[in-house]
């Protein structure tokens, strides 16, 4: 089995010594090549240089912590091997032949019948040329202002949600970091620069929805920067995260206008949810801070056993459709096993459904799944493409009325948003 | 303090002759290394428990088969290198990448913002290693086999691990001193006194 590594190049003699570093520090050297090393770092001052930087890079690969497993594998594993066969893997080498003559047939017969044209056909999906994800990024870079901003509302979207669909431009320009570095960096001041004197961004009925999502651009934007640049985020992040812990209701979750005594809604404190873990993951807050706990204690609550996610206001109390993968997702980031296994039911239960149906695309619901599981579906990944604009100056955006939620975010956040639902 | 290998070997054997409680022992001695193993290739937590029970299942299957010509880790890990590549093999190479979301990089008492920053910056370094490189680097510093060992495990001569090795080690001090990693800070953060 080959690993997918193009063949390093052959090394010259003094890389050869470099080469010999790591074996020479961990004792696995030949008592030759000790002393060709040994000899070589008496003498130049290159090596000795590059020796003190390979310890460095060994001592931190050895100085990072250790990952364990958090369910038990030893039934997991038993069950699988002490399952009977099931009857389609007995039924398999005939079901391929089976298969294999369909195929010939059908090859066949395509050759020889005449077919109509189809208009929309997952094979015109999958023909489509080119990353549906990146065209749109690279559509958010060409559209950002010198400033930082993306002018939302010319695009379609409402005043009061620019903050947050900023920051989810941002979030789909950190899918390519290094490309859009100096675009991150803009964005990034640009929203430091919406923070209100209390510490939140945006206002109005979506408040926390913004100072979410910007809080949590933020964090992540913090983390591709070099050490020497992260200090300039210290000040929003500290008063942003204080301001998230300030307005958490009694009951551990958070209503739209981030006041005491109001009402708690699902999305609204999934997305402080997950600025706090991801700042948790960042060291700026412990793992067991009581903000942390009691937010994932009000989500726990919201999902029972995984079955039904609560939105949970008096206002508005159906499901809504991104509801139980939000839910999922900041309960499978949590270390708390029990929330983990609530979070893989609600995943079963209700990640399965179509994330692209008759024309109209769900890349808020879409985003979260992903998150939360490996996989993009290669269905949603074609119908994303297929409404993405081709040619001329958007070129690579995504019409805002063909996603949920674009009616009210416009342009710039249908674009990130499916930007960021389909990036492999 | 008992020899590992001679423990596995042995109750590789006892396995082979039915003694399921001498596999329990196998697993409760290296289900975490795996689970490890898995997370810093790349894999998110719930697949690396997923790819450590199936590097388990093939484990057993194998037992009758399994000679012991060298370490019993060295063959543990040329069975979780050909499930890792299956599994990218069927999910089209579309493995979520540990930095996307991470919940479990707790390091009680060590929680400062600083050395966090540090721990994802390395698995962030480690990401951008070709998977040829990164394999290298994991096998020999966490599982701590040496370089006879890991070309074992992944096929390839001594002379490639080692170069691959060189490499790695290359971009990865590339990587944190774009970072701006210096001296003076990796001093702070360094893990041995």
């Amino acid at each position: 089995m080959n690993t997918p590594t193009t063949s390093p190049p052959r090394l010259d003699p003094v890389e050869e010594l470099e080469a010999l570093l790591p074996a020479y520090f961990q004792g696995q050297t030949t008592e030759e090549e000790t002393h060709r090393v040994e000899d070589a770092l008496r003498e130049s001052i290159t090596l000795q240089e590059s020796a003190e930087e390979t310890l460095r890079v060994m001592d931190m690969l050895s100085g990072m912590p250790r990952h364990t497993a958090t369910r038990p594998l030893r039934e997991a594993i038993y069950a699988q091997l002490d399952a009977p066969i099931p009857l389609w893997t007995r039924l398999r080498p005939y079901a391929a032949a089976a298969l294999f003559l369909l195929v010939v047939g059908g090859i066949v017969w395509m050759q020889t019948v005449p077919r109509p044209v189809r208009q929309t056909d997952s094979a015109t999906y999958a023909a489509r040329p080119g990353d549906p994800s990146s065209e749109a990024t690279a559509w958010l870079a060409r559209s950002q202002h010198e400033d930082g901003s993306w002018d939302v509302e010319h695009y379609g979207g409402r005043r009061h949600l620019a903050a947050g669909v900023q920051g989810l431009a941002l979030m789909a320009l950190l899918q390519d970091g290094e490309t859009y570095r100096e675009g991150v960096a803009r964005a990034a001041r640009h929203l430091q620069g919406l923070q209100n004197e209390d510490g939140s961004f945006g206002g109005g009925g979506t408040r926390m929805y913004n100072h979410g999502i910007v809080t949590l651009a933020l964090l992540q934007a913090r983390r591709v920067q070099p050490l020497s640049e992260r200090e300039s985020f210290e000040p929003t992040l500290t008063k942003a995260l204080a301001f998230i812990a300030q307005t958490q209701v009694k009951d551990g979750g958070w209503g739209y206008f981030g006041r005491d005594l109001e009402a708690s809604n699902t999305a609204v404190s999934a997305w402080q949810t997950l600025a706090l873990q991801e700042a948790q993951r960042q060291g700026r807050i412990p793992g067991d801070a009581p903000v942390l706990e009691k937010a994932l204690a009000f989500l726990r609550h919201q999902a029972g056993d995984g079955d039904v996610v609560q939105y949970g206001t008096a206002l508005v109390h159906q499901q809504t459709e991104a509801m139980p993968a939000m839910t999922a997702l900041c309960l499978l980031q949590s270390a708390d096993p029990d929330a983990q296994r609530i979070g893989r039911n609600i995943l079963e239960t209700h990640a399965n459904r179509d994330t692209a149906e008759a024309g109209r695309l769900h890349p808020y619901r879409a985003w979260f799944v992903r998150q939360a599981r490996p996989e993009t579906s290669p269905q949603f990944r074609s119908a994303v493409a297929l409404t993405q604009i081709e040619h001329g100056s958007d070129a690579g955006s995504i019409p805002a009325l063909t996603s949920d939620w674009g009616h009210v975010g416009g342009t710039v956040y249908a674009t990130a948003m499916n930007s960021l639902a389909v990036h492999l | 303090m008992p020899d590992t290998d001679a423990l596995d070997v042995a109750d590789m054997q006892a396995t082979a002759n039915g003694d399921r409680a001498a596999f329990d022992r196998i697993l409760l001695r290296h289900q975490n290394f795996l689970v490890n193993f898995f997370r810093r290739l790349g894999a998110c937590q719930g697949m690396a428990e997923d790819l450590a029970q199936e590097t388990f299942v093939r484990l057993y299957k194998w037992r009758a088969r399994y000679q012991p010509t060298a370490r019993f880790v060295t063959f543990l890990f040329t069975l979780a290198r050909h499930a890792w590549a299956d599994s990218l093999r069927m999910r089209g190479r579309r493995i979520v990448m540990a930095t996307e979301w991470d919940p479990d990089v707790h390091d009680p008492g060590r929680d400062d913002s600083a050395r966090q920053d540090l721990h994802l910056d390395m698995q962030d370094a480690l990401l951008q290693l070709e998977e040829g490189q990164r394999m290298v680097v994991l096998l020999n510093t966490f599982e701590g086999l040496n370089y006879a060992e890991i070309g074992a495990v992944l096929g390839i001569p001594e002379g490639t691990v080692k170069s691959r090795m060189f490499h790695a080690m290359r971009k990865l001090r590339a990587y944190l001193a774009d970072k701006g990693y210096d001296d003076e800070h990796a001093n702070n953060l360094s893990t041995t006194p």
